[in-house]
Parts: C-alpha cells; sequence; structure tokens
C-alpha cells in the first residue's frame, strides 16, 4: 500500500523538480562546491576537527570550574587558525549565502501556502 | 514572487524557480494531506469544546513543567503530560486534527528530505525557527 494518496505523490514529485532547480542557481552551486573542495582538503578538516574539540574542552572547563584565562587563550589561537584558512572562509560564505537563499525560498512557499512549510518537516535531529 | 529576494539572480534564472516554487506550493496546497489539514483545523478552531479543552491541557502542562522546575522528576512529569494527552486525544475534533498533521507532516519531511539530500544542507534546520529556542 502506498503510503501516500495520490495528490500527495505528485507533490513528492513536485519537491524533486524544485531541489532540480535550486542546484542549477549560483548560490546552491557555489555551495556544493566550497563544501567538496573542503571536504577533500584534509588540513582544513583537521583544523574544524581542532576547533570543536577546542571548543568542547572550554564548556567543560566551563562545567567543572577549572576554566582559566590560559584556557580562554588556547582556544582563541585555534579560533585564528581557523579563521586564517582560505578552504574554510569560503566555505563558510558560501554556506551563509545559501542559508540566506534557502530562507527566501521557504518564505516565498509559505507565503503562498499559508503556514511556515519548514515547521511541517520533523526534525532528524535536535540540539 | 518577491523579486526583490531574488534580485542576485539573472531574469530567467528568476523565472524558472518562481515557477518551480508555484508548482511545488500548489501540488503541496492541492494534496488531499494539505486539504484535510485546514478541513480539521477549521472543525477545531469551530468546536468550543475542544478549545476549552486545549487552554485547559495548556495551563496543566505550563504547571507541571513548573513542578517539574521545582523538584526535577521528570518521570513523574512526563508521566502526567502522557494521561493529559491522551485525555485530549479522546476529543474528535483534536484527535482528527492531530492525525491530519501528522500525515500532512509526513509528505512534507518527504520532500524536506529530498531537497536537504541535493542541497547538502538540513532544509528545515536551516529554515525553522532555532531548536534551542
Amino acid at each position: 500500500m502506498n503510503k501516500y494518496s495520490p495528490t500527495g505523490l505528485s507533490f513528492i514529485t513536485m519537491a524533486a523538480k524544485l531541489s532540480d532547480e535550486l542546484v542549477s542557481i549560483a548560490n546552491i552551486k557555489n555551495f556544493k562546491g566550497a563544501q567538496k573542495k573542503l571536504n577533500e582538503e584534509p588540513g582544513a578538516m583537521e583544523l574544524l576537527r581542532k576547533l570543536s574539540a577546542a571548543r568542547k574542552e572550554l564548556s567543560q572547563k566551563q562545567i567543572s570550574d577549572t576554566f582559566t584565562q590560559e584556557s580562554l587563550n588556547d582556544f582563541y589561537d585555534v579560533q585564528k587558525e581557523v579563521e586564517k584558512n582560505s578552504t574554510i572562509n569560503e566555505y563558510s560564505q558560501a554556506q551563509q549565502e545559501a542559508i540566506q537563499f534557502l530562507k527566501n525560498v521557504n518564505f516565498e512557499i509559505s507565503q503562498l501556502i499559508g503556514i511556515d512549510f519548514s515547521s511541517l518537516i520533523k526534525r532528524s535531529n535536535t540540539c | 514572487m518577491n523579486k526583490e529576494l531574488f534580485k542576485e539572480l539573472r531574469e530567467d534564472e528568476q523565472s524558472r524557480l518562481s515557477a518551480a516554487i508555484w508548482n511545488f506550493s500548489s501540488a503541496l496546497s492541492s494534496s488531499q494531506e494539505f486539504k484535510e489539514y485546514e478541513t480539521t483545523f477549521s472543525a477545531l478552531n469551530q468546536d468550543e469544546v475542544a478549545q476549552q479543552e486545549l487552554r485547559a491541557f495548556k495551563q496543566k502542562q505550563q504547571e507541571i513543567n513548573q513542578l517539574f522546575r521545582q523538584n526535577g522528576d521528570r518521570e513523574k512529569a512526563l508521566a502526567e503530560l502522557g494521561k493529559l494527552q491522551s485525555s485530549l486525544m479522546k476529543n474528535p475534533a483534536i484527535a482528527d486534527h492531530t492525525a491530519a498533521q501528522e500525515e500532512l507532516m509526513v509528505i512534507s519531511t518527504e520532500a524536506g528530505t529530498i531537497l536537504s539530500k541535493n542541497i547538502g544542507l538540513d532544509y528545515a534546520a536551516v529554515c525553522g525557527p532555532s531548536c534551542c529556542g
């Protein structure tokens, strides 16, 4: 048995068409390109892992009350290193532009249907 | 389409995107799932008993949440909320609307998955309100 109504199924087809259109637009194309470049650069990926670990460590120190100015400086050092990496910068910039573009697309859809479309999607992750 | 939002696009891109958004939105609002959602929403809004039950539920929910913050008994708070929700579902207008919303969310989530997979960004997470509140 199909889990969707026939009209629901036709909506899913339209989602695939919209998605094809979106990936042909520069904002999304640039983002996908920057994402690919980032994934292919081990140095940049390592820096991001380092930043994530430093952020986690800082937060743990805050919780355990062992936080010092030195731990903050260590974190800033990693952050500065990340900021200097051009691949990461390009990725962040492209990601911000793609997100803004998608928000605008969602706004248009929501205006047409009368409900925030993104609120109808079940989240796979929560904070 | 609000052209101001997409002013960086070429005119042919704007036309194609506008058509794709229009077709997508029309297909969603013409779907049986969406129509059922609207019908049950309207019925729920006109049902005074259901509205009273929903108001009472929200008030009770706040009380339970407040109690949970005071004594931290999560299990007890969740059990009480579960009981309240079950009792709420005995109201046909609420149950029908909840079921219709669930169906609509199933097709919307499927569409969201297609968009997220192709774009490389989690559509709901980037377009929706933050789940952290």
